[in-house]
């Protein structure tokens, strides 16, 4: 790069970086509280000074997505505070002076992208005397190549927060001290520089090689919005990645930190005594995320009641309970001695399912009459009854007329498993039929980021969907789509790059993307039954998913309110055709899993799913699945499946992972909705490790057992 | 005959003596303090709440401004009584604290836990289930506008007429044993938060509990949550307490400070003869 590009680069930056400046006129009261004082983001990603981490966290949730660029390297990342002592960060580094790969059919004059994961542990919290302390890894799973540990201390003195640490690898390239884990093992003094496929944690090089102390100074200036940093950096460059040497004239580097609006963070800095670099992120806190809601008020106490069921409408009542609470009602019973109302069916509209019971239950107070001393209502999924609140009326219309000081809504409350009600009498029932189709058309967006034939691939589709439950225990689901835009056909697993016997199972993707314009994508017959309290199972058949067709059976125990369950799945799939109409191809396979899924209380809202068995390339072994769930319904998971092939025969990226995003969409509308949408986020798509997709898995139709996806207030 | 009048007479006195010594049974007293004064009003029927303070011209009259609801506060006799035996455990707690220091030679922090204890056993404490209350909001929402009856008699109502005074309970600053990480804010709502002060922890967010009238004598639920900093022209509308350092708790007293907390949320200045 000359010398008169590199000129232009650091003046476009300087111009930026003071454009954004001046249009902004934030004053210091305009940034939320919660924000001031709190540590900013790095230029790599995640919490720290410019180029070195200190041992500082965000508050949990916080979700940040940051671009910084300079002569040799654009960095983007997307970090999110998982826990308060975890952070984690995706990163993409775009070498802009390295092609991707030198064969121009494979990625054309794509620059060379490399991509990581970085993970941030913290070991002690800051106390009156002791500094916080943090260890993390860096460019985990990758291909190495920006790979460093580090162990980091912080302490603050009023609006100076300064930063020791020790850094190892790409962190302690300058290697101004010796390594002290070397004194303790050999294997510590010398570190594996070779870069591979990428994928592996190579754990052998954790903490080995170089060592560097690293450390810097941040100041809350007097005006809130802005930071000074300084730092010390570990490395010194002189084995760097990029195709250019870079040059160090120095290991001090400055820079100011900017905060923008309570989202936008600016951060201009001047590093190795001759780049500047500029960066921005943009953030939120998936705890603080929420909508205000257009809810019609629950309904006024009344007091006329009516003197007897055969008084009350039932069909009105049942459309009510539809109209206010969200109710889908199946049926209304009543106990024999008149004192219990028991309402089963399905709550569909709130996601706080006690804001649902709380106008239900004020909608029957109303309503029934004052010998009605119980109410029950049953959450049923395709004639499977998953839980019970049980409703004391006589509590609830304390709480509903504020007949006392003290008494509240939730006072009356029971979350329990599912009573038996056979002896009752039937109040309402609803009329079945052949079931009403739902169907309609949306739009999709499938995406992939990375890949070396394109940083962004995507296909956009219209997806006309279709969903029919003719019986109440079986349903049909399908989706028809067609293709509006995509680049899919620039993927390029060419077949003679692949010299490994693991059959191509979602490889594939150019074939079956470029192949036809209009395909089904799925077509699903899945038939539920409850077998037992706590058992449920299913058969499933039909065109599965885009790839496979196929038919298969699931068992799951899920006790209730127990927050554990464990399932197995067997199947038998079969490789559709590319043009993904009603053919198939020759490979199939018997593939399957025994899964075991946990919600530990040491980490509130958290979902762990251990899935063991076979996948769909014949190899076999394990997926492990961990969600997270927000004070706003967000909800962040990964997953890795490790298997018996090997990392030669994997190809690059070594193992399959992925991470996905679950979002309420009421975080959307004014309206209240219990549905999700989902944006996922897979590294490379390769043969291993590779699952079944299928629609109404049983872990998800049983939901209500143990509430994770949706909220429920106090229970027993 | 005129014996039989007598009789006949003497038997409707009875009745309806005994009929007004029933309606006296049944009646629902309410005992309203306010500037160091009581007053009981004795109510024949249920009534809602606002409607008393309308018909007793405690509110929605003049007489509202001086009533000072922001700190006014509704309980009852059985509230009070349980409030009570609460402090008289965490005094019994603390007593056994200041013996556990002395034992172990902690000076300084015996002499903190004996100035909490002084301080507790002074405090005027008046429970209530609702604090901060909005005349103006209970006739139009029924979340507050309970029904007064015979069943939560007697009750309780503290109104105030002067400004919040702002006191400072709890561990004396230049005490070593004092927690200079964290301290509380008492808030007229009966809204406490813990909140760091310390060089240290500027960056950490404070935790804010929030009164539950269902469940008043417990400190609520907690959640994170940035306080406002009074400017240098304001004062304060909230009372501070300093507790002991967490640290110099032994493990079983652990906790002692947030029970002090729950019980100083109902701390008022004037004291009344109960």
């Amino acid at each position: 790069m000359t010398t008169k590009h590199t000129q232009l680069i650091s003046a476009i930056t300087l111009i930026g970086a003071s454009f954004l400046l001046s249009i902004s006129s934030v004053n210091a009261q305009d940034i939320d509280a919660k924000l001031i004082g709190q540590p900013t983001q790095s230029d790599i990603g995640g919490v720290g000074l410019l180029q070195m981490p200190t041992a500082r966290m965000v508050r949990e949730g916080e979700f940040t997505a940051s671009y910084y660029d300079n002569d040799e390297y654009r960095r983007m990342a997307l970090s999110l505070q998982v826990f308060p002592w975890l952070e984690t960060s995706i990163h993409y580094t775009d070498v802009r002076n390295r092609f991707f790969s030198p064969v121009d059919s494979f990625s054309g004059d794509q620059t060379y992208k490399d991509r990581g994961i970085n993970v941030k542990a913290r070991l002690l919290k800051e106390s009156q005397w002791l500094p916080e302390v943090s260890l993390g890894l860096r460019d985990l799973a990758g291909t190495g190549r920006f790979s460093g540990e580090f162990v980091a201390a912080s302490k603050r003195l009023g609006p100076l927060d300064f930063t020791l640490g020790v850094g190892f690898g790409y962190l302690g390239e300058r290697g101004n001290i010796n390594n002290p884990f070397c004194e303790a093992a050999a294997r510590f003094c010398e570190r594996d520089k070779s870069f591979e496929e990428g994928g592996d944690l190579r754990t052998d090089n954790w903490f080995s090689g170089d060592a560097a102390i690293f450390g810097g100074v941040e100041y809350q200036t007097p005006w809130t919005p802005l930071t000074l940093k300084a730092e010390f950096d570990g490395n010194d460059y002189r084995d760097d990645f990029s195709l250019e040497p870079i040059k160090q004239d120095s290991p001090w580097n400055f820079g100011a930190h900017y905060r923008v609006t309570d989202n936008l963070n600016v951060q201009v800095s001047y590093e190795r005594g001759n780049t500047w670099m500029f960066g921005f992120n943009l953030r939120t806190n998936f705890d603080d995320l929420s909508q205000v809601k257009d809810t019609p008020p629950i309904p006024a106490p009344t007091a006329a009641q009516a003197q007897s069921m055969q008084a009350v409408d039932k069909q009105q009542l049942a459309d009510d309970l539809y109209r206010i609470a969200g109710f889908g009602v199946e049926s209304i019973k009543i106990s024999p001695d008149g004192k219990t109302v028991t309402v089963i069916g399905y709550q569909s509209v709130f996601r706080n399912h006690q804001m649902a019971i709380d106008r239900a239950s004020a909608l029957l107070a109303n309503r029934l009459p004052a010998t009605v001393t119980e109410y029950r209502f049953v959450d049923q999924v395709h004639d499977m009854e998953l839980s019970q609140v049980t409703v004391n009326a006589v509590a609830f219309k304390r709480a509903h007329y504020r007949a006392d000081m003290s008494t509240r809504y939730e006072d009356a409350y029971r979350l329990v498993d599912v009573d038996s009600f056979s002896e009752y009498d039937n109040f309402f029932a609803r009329q079945h039929g052949w079931g009403e189709p739902i169907f309609g058309v949306r739009p999709f967006l499938e995406q992939a980021f990375g890949g070396p034939e394109n940083f962004y691939m995507y296909q956009l589709r219209l997806d006309g969907y279709l969903s029919w439950a003719p019986l109440s225990n079986f349903r049909i689901d399908g989706i028809v789509s067609g293709d509006v835009l995509s680049n899919y056909d620039d993927f390029n697993f060419l077949q003679e790059r692949n010299t490994t016997d693991v059959p191509r199972v979602r490889t594939y993707v150019r074939e079956y993307a470029t192949q036809s314009d209009i395909w089904l994508t799925s077509l699903q017959g899945t038939y539920v039954k409850q077998l037992n309290r706590s058992w449920y199972g299913s058969l499933y058949g039909g065109y599965l998913e885009r790839m496979f067709g196929g038919f298969g059976s699931e068992l799951l125990y899920r006790p209730h309110n127990q927050g554990w369950g464990i399932g197995v799945d067997i199947n038998y799939a079969r490789q559709r055709s590319f043009e993904s109409h009603f053919g198939f191809r020759d490979y199939d396979v018997i593939t399957g899993h025994v899964t075991g899924y946990y919600e530990p209380k040491i980490w509130n809202d958290t979902l762990i799913k251990l899935s063991v068995g076979r996948f769909l390339a014949k190899d076999n072994g394990a997926q492990f699945r961990f969600e997270k769930k927000f004070d706003s319904g967000i909800v962040v998971g990964a997953y890795a499946a490790l298997t018996n092939l090997s990392s030669e025969e994997y190809g690059e990226g070594s193992f399959t992972k992925g991470f996905y995003v679950s979002i309420p969409f009421d975080l959307f509308q004014t309206k209240h909705s219990a549905g999700r949408g989902s944006i996922g986020w897979t590294p490379i798509t390769r043969d291993g490790g590779q699952m079944l997709l299928r629609a109404n898995p049983l872990y998800g139709m049983t939901e209500q057992r143990s509430r994770f996806y949706s909220d429920w207030g106090e229970e027993e | 005959m005129i014996q039989r009048v007598a009789l006949l007479m003497l038997l409707l006195c009875a009745s309806v003596g005994f009929s007004s010594v029933s309606a006296a049974n049944e009646s629902i007293n309410v005992l309203v303090l306010q500037n160091g004064t009581t007053e009981a009003f004795k109510l024949k029927q249920p009534i809602r709440f606002a409607e008393f303070l309308a018909e007793q011209r405690l509110a929605y009259t003049g007489r509202q401004a001086e009533g000072n609801f922001s700190r006014a506060r509704i309980g009852n006799k059985a509230l009070q009584e349980r409030l009570e035996q609460n402090r008289k455990e965490v005094l019994d707690e603390l007593v056994r604290l200041v013996a556990f220091y002395q034992k172990a030679g902690a000076i300084n922090a015996a002499t903190a836990a004996r100035a909490l204890l002084q301080q507790l056993q002074r405090v005027n404490l008046f429970a209530g289930y609702h604090l901060s209350i909005k005349p103006d909001k209970l006739r139009v929402n029924l979340q507050n506008n309970f029904i007064m009856s015979a069943a939560e008699s007697p009750y309780q109502l503290v109104l105030f007429s002067k400004p919040m005074q702002v006191i400072r309970y709890g561990v004396d600053s230049g005490n070593p044993a004092a927690n200079s990480s964290y301290h509380w804010r008492l808030a007229a709502n009966g809204n406490v938060a813990r909140e760091p002060v310390a060089l240290f922890n500027t960056d950490e967010v404070s935790r804010c509990y929030h009164h539950n009238f269902g469940q008043p004598l417990g400190l609520g639920d907690a959640e994170r949550c940035v306080l406002s900093k009074p400017k240098a022209y304001q004062r304060p509308a909230y009372h501070t307490y300093v507790g002991i350092n967490s640290a110099l708790l032994p493990e079983n007293f652990s906790g002692l400070n947030e029970r002090i907390v729950a019980l100083l949320k109902f701390a008022i200045e004037e004291r009344y003869d109960n």
